[in-house]
């Protein structure tokens, strides 16, 4: 069955499904829709009524937040196995991003309906996404204080380093970054500019830390990097 | 003798024998928790710390012993 391949493909290690027999898994898969994006499509807009929480399936999300005098900022990227949406579902209120798809993006939704039927049937199920919104929960927390606390250039290193641990690829000359992330986005990602990202890259670039070419960004170093964000 | 690969990433490590943390924390090495855990080697992570892999190797079958 194809679904069962995509399940093994995607995300032999998801934490959605984590603990949950292969049958079930089909199971709650089916209930959802199933939605195939192209790249740069819009599966959900600030604003509109939150009637679909999202698993990702392959490809890739970007949560972009509007604010005021038009300035994006970038909340978050939603890989595969990841889950969208659920607390503006649950909450029946309007989405607060919008998600827009980095390159071929397939993602299942349900309903709140289906979402509370699924978590009866599979208890297992709801332990996962409890777990899933405690880890989110948790970084939100981390990423607020180091806003408030922070030298920016901290802030970029490990803005790139938790990008790196979820979209990391290894390659010989390091570790990609395996989807296109300009400078501007990591500006929005880290509130902050982007003739300061393009400083702070530059700088880390002529040490050795990083390489980066138009959107893509290798991180050669990532001890150094580390250490870095550790010890300002 | 249990043998360690070198080329075993330390997420793999930790995950195999849990134990090993505590030699990574009593060398003062950020590897537990770090965000390389799944890319960095064995063999990475003793040449960035300054140690050979044979003394790397067997700090962490004297932690898996104890």
């Amino acid at each position: 069955m194809i679904l069962n391949a995509i399940i093994e493909d995607s995300f032999g290690q998801s934490d959605f499904l984590s603990g949950i027999a292969e049958l079930h898994a089909t199971d709650i898969l089916n209930r959802g829709n199933r939605i195939r994006l192209k790249s740069g499509q819009i599966l959900f807009q600030q604003g509109d009524p939150a009637h679909k929480s999202f698993l990702v399936l392959n490809g890739r999300l970007k949560l972009i937040k509007l604010h005021e005098e038009g300035k994006e900022a970038i909340l978050r990227y939603i890989g595969p196995g990841e889950m969208t949406a659920i607390i503006s579902v649950f909450k029946e209120k309007e989405y607060p991003a919008t998600a827009e798809t980095i390159g071929i993006t397939e993602a299942v939704g349900w309903d709140k309906q289906t979402m509370v039927q699924l978590m009866l049937d599979y208890p297992p199920l709801t332990v996962n996404m409890l777990r899933c919104t405690i880890n989110r929960l948790d970084e939100l927390q981390n990423r607020y204080l180091e806003n408030c606390t922070e030298q920016v250039e901290q802030r970029i290193s490990r803005a790139l380093l938790r990008i790196m641990k979820q979209s990391g690829r290894r390659a010989e000359d390091g570790i990609h970054i395996d989807f296109p992330l300009s400078r501007q986005e990591l500006a929005d990602y880290t509130g902050t500019t982007v003739y300061t990202v393009s400083r702070i890259l530059s700088t880390w670039e002529k040490k050795g830390w990083i390489k980066s070419k138009r959107e893509q960004i290798i991180i050669c170093d990532p001890h150094s990097l580390v250490l870095f964000s550790e010890h300002p | 003798m249990l043998k360690i690969d070198p080329e075993t990433t330390i997420q793999e490590l930790l995950k195999q024998h849990p134990c090993a943390t505590v030699m990574f924390i009593a060398r003062r090495m950020l590897c537990v928790g770090c965000p390389a855990q799944a890319f960095h080697t064995l063999e990475e992570v003793a040449r960035i710390h300054g140690s050979t892999i044979d003394d790397l190797c067997a700090a962490i079958r004297d932690a898996i012993s104890k």
